[in-house]
């Protein structure tokens, strides 16, 4: 079920011309964004309320913070260098460690129905034990530096990609392994022709949900201890009382999580194009 | 009766559990990390067994409960009516969408500093960041849930001649259900999740969480913050079983993936 | 009694699933090299039990049987396998080229000048030249089928094994799926074992026909089909020699599954 921020179809709804195909999705997607904010701004302004600043001067914070920089620099600034970009690094690079054990497991574990049965069990409890509860435990570990916070969140992060990729690989239609056995594939054949093509839209599924999980924990692991990062310029603004900084903060992670989002739909849209067509025209006979 | 296949099955559950167990005694004896600060996976067990009969955790345990329970039936109470009303007209559909896939995004935690600006350190906090989290997934799943009930069946509801609240009530809420389901599911265990982290890091009131933070704090209760953590780890693990066996009965009908 | 020309011989093979659940019960026959065999029985005589097993993809619990004179364990080279459920067996994420094409480049000894040869024939053999740029799902169900079928041509295998493949096809493209596998078998020189329940296409395509009874299945009946090899779904089922076969196979069948047979309940 995955979603976007513009929608081509438009079934049953009458043709006017505002609702030209184009025109129509901008105005359908950005039109009610514009209008909450249109709001916001409007009973911020009314109200002057300490904490919740007016979204103009969130924005423009934004702007101050981290995109006055030097044109060579893509215009970020030195805050933007020492808090966003590492935090973006360490989450991705989090999350693709998360990714690359997550299938490797996932996939071995996943064609064997001995080992996942035994292995299922421990697998959903660790899962299931809350993830900041660890950060002690990872502090502990391996201190307070990149690799205590990408570890953490690629711990995270593995399970949702480990658990669907076992699921997938295990649901793979016998049919086409049938195929595969009476055609003497090798077995690499099988495993990256066969079963990992189908199982690609359960991992995908799993691999988005991680998406999400590695953006919070990069949030998490920055809320404590740390010395850069969005999590720490949020807890920092808290704490000195800039409420347009900390919303400046939630607001770029929103933007971040919003455009994470919207690259991993595009990704998976062109990846899976034979899942979703197939799928559509099922549905559609 | 289970079938022999199923009696297979379990035993291989309960064999992969012992065989874990018995891994993580072996890793932590080898004490690559000195045992005050990762305790062996025995003298874990112990004190779990002891701190679920130790009055002032299970008060902890309980207001996290508490909590968790209550959050939760809010949140049900909020999304499922906004869901069916969002879902169900095409309009309210596309305008609510944009929005949604805008502020989903944004991690409850980080707005744990923003709400103990606004509200203190309480529980009104707690409530709100963790109503907060769980809102979502029952709002997104519900959504869709409604509005992608199968055409076919609402043209035949249709031909037979039921009006628009009709079809919504006998054809689009049974589909949506399984899917609002699994959206309650997830609230639930992501909910938990969510809640103990809050609890953590801000040692807010009385709670799980903060029944962690106050022990690593301290210090030289190592045993018991892994203890906390691994009642907390049973916890989501016995609360996602439950539900799923809930879902198996009650939507028995309903095996289409549903993806979470 | 080996000879040259058999290619398969199933010697008292027998199934279970469990105790008392005693699916085939003896079944002895041979499968001569260039012939075609139908099996036809009815629901539930284990006739899929039994293609699964000749294609090593299922372990049978007694008997033997011997493909090419070598004990079938695992499943043997030189086999190819036109399933019922096309959709499910093509990969859905290739193009059509790609799938006819995949089995072909685990074949030892071919290149891919070689490939696009056979792949190019089979596919116009099946008379589906030119969607070798599309994807399954944009074929209709008959043709889906043919590309299955395309695939294992283009396989080339000794012994080609169809489990009920125009079950799921409506009637008009079952005639001509039907006479596509006539032609290509000749086309083509291929052995064909033909697993089916429809009476009709068991006879119509035939060389020989082994009939099955329920379960515990055992053989009812051999019968040599005695029809010109040039065959018409129009001429051919018509004509005597057909409807006589035709229906000596259903009396066998019909007595077969007996006490089985659907009565409407009757009130006292």
């Amino acid at each position: 079920m995955s979603t976007s921020l513009f929608k081509p179809s438009l079934s049953n709804l009458p043709r006017r011309w505002w609702m030209a195909p184009g025109a129509s999705d901008l105005f359908v997607g950005l039109g009610p964004v514009l209008a909450l904010l249109f709001v916001w701004e409007a009973a911020a302004q009314a109200e002057h309320s300490l904490f919740f600043p007016p979204p103009t001067a969130v924005f423009v914070r934004v702007y101050q913070l981290w995109l006055t920089g030097p044109a060579d620099h893509l215009f970020l600034t030195d805050a933007a260098f020492r808090d966003v970009i590492p935090s973006i690094g360490r989450m991705l690079a989090g999350w693709c460690a998360a990714l690359g054990i997550g299938i490797l497991c996932g996939t071995v574990i996943g064609r064997s129905r001995v080992i996942s049965d035994l292995l299922t069990p421990g697998i959903e409890f660790v899962r299931a034990v809350p993830s900041p509860a660890l950060i002690p435990v990872f502090l502990i570990l391996l201190g307070t530096e990149t690799t205590m916070r990408v570890t953490l969140i690629a711990f995270g992060s593995v399970w949702p990609i480990l658990l669907n990729t076992i699921d997938g690989v295990a649901r793979i239609e016998p049919r086409l392994l049938d195929t595969a056995r009476i055609f003497d594939f090798p077995r690499s054949a099988t495993i990256f022709r066969v079963v990992l093509p189908f199982a690609a839209p359960k991992i995908c599924a799993g691999a988005r949900i991680a998406t999400s999980t590695a953006v919070i924990l990069m949030v998490v692991s920055e809320l404590v201890a740390s010395a850069d990062g969005i999590g720490h310029h949020i807890v920092d603004a808290q704490q000195l009382f800039l409420m347009t900084d900390m919303w400046a903060g939630i607001v770029l992670l929103a933007g971040i999580g919003f455009t994470l989002n919207l690259i991993f739909s595009a990704f998976e849209r062109r990846m899976l194009r034979w899942h979703f067509a197939a799928r559509g025209r099922a549905e559609r006979q | 009766m289970p079938t022999s296949a199923r009696w297979d099955t379990i035993g291989r559950y309960v064999l992969g559990l012992i065989g874990l167990l018995a891994l993580a005694e072996c890793v932590t004896r080898l004490e690559l990390v000195p045992a005050i600060y990762l305790p062996h996976a025995s003298t874990i067990m112990v004190r779990v067994w002891f701190l679920l009969q130790d009055r002032s955790f299970l008060e902890n345990l309980l207001a996290t409960l508490y909590v968790w329970a209550f959050a939760l039936a809010v949140s049900t109470f909020i999304s499922v009516p906004l869901a069916i009303a969002l879902g169900s007209s095409d309009i309210a559909f596309r305008i609510a969408c944009p929005i949604i896939d805008l502020i989903r995004p944004i991690p409850s935690v980080c707005l744990i500093p923003l709400a103990v600006i606004v509200w203190g350190q309480g529980l009104f906090t707690k409530i709100f960041l963790v109503t907060y989290a769980m809102t979502w997934p029952i709002l997104y799943n519900g959504i869709y849930g409604v509005h992608d009930v199968d055409p076919v069946t609402i043209q035949s509801a249709r031909c037979f001649g039921l009006r628009r609240a009709a079809v919504l009530r006998h054809v689009s809420l049974p589909s949506a259900a399984p899917f609002m389901f699994t959206g309650f599911r997830v609230a639930a265990t992501v909910g938990l999740i969510v809640l103990i982290g809050v609890e953590l890091l801000t040692g807010l009131d009385k709670g799980i969480g903060a029944f962690i933070l106050h022990n690593s704090v301290t210090g030289g209760q190592a045993e018991s913050v892994f203890a906390a953590a691994a009642i907390a780890g049973f916890l989501g693990l016995a609360i996602n079983l439950g539900l799923e066996a809930v879902d198996r009965r009650a939507f028995l009908w309903s095996r289409v993936d549903r993806y979470e | 009694m080996m000879s040259d020309k058999e290619l398969l011989a199933v010697c008292d093979l027998s199934h279970q699933y469990g105790p008392g659940q005693i699916v085939i019960a003896s079944l002895n026959f041979e499968v001569k090299r260039g012939e075609f065999l139908s099996i036809v029985g009815p629901s539930g005589c284990g006739k899929t039990t039994l293609l699964r097993s000749v294609a090593g993809l299922q372990k049978y619990t007694g008997g033997e049987i011997r493909f090419e004179h070598k004990v079938v364990r695992d499943v043997p080279k030189g086999l190819a396998m036109v399933f019922q459920d096309y959709s499910r067996s093509l990969m859905p994420w290739s193009t059509i080229w790609a799938n006819v094409e995949l089995p072909l480049k685990y074949k030892v000894g071919l290149t891919a000048a070689d490939r696009q040869r056979i792949v190019t024939e089979s596919l116009r053999a099946v008379g589906l030249r030119h969607v070798g740029d599309k994807y399954p799902w944009q074929l209709s169900g008959g043709m889906q089928q043919r590309i299955a079928i395309a695939r294992a041509l283009a396989y080339q295998p000794r012994l080609l094994l169809m489990d009920e493949p125009f079950a799921s096809v409506d009637a008009q493209m079952r005639a001509d799926l039907e006479d596509l596998v006539a032609r290509v078998r000749y086309e083509f020189d291929i052995t064909v074992l033909l697993v089916t329940h429809d009476i009709d296409e068991a006879v119509y395509l035939a060389d020989r026909i082994i009939v099955l009874s329920v379960s515990p299945s055992s053989i009812l009946a051999e019968i040599k089909v005695t029809l010109p090899k040039e065959r018409n779904q129009i001429a051919t089922r018509a004509s005597a020699d057909f409807v006589a076969i035709r229906t000596r196979v259903s009396e066998l069948i019909y007595r077969s599954r007996g006490a089985a047979a659907v009565q409407p309940d009757v009130e006292n």
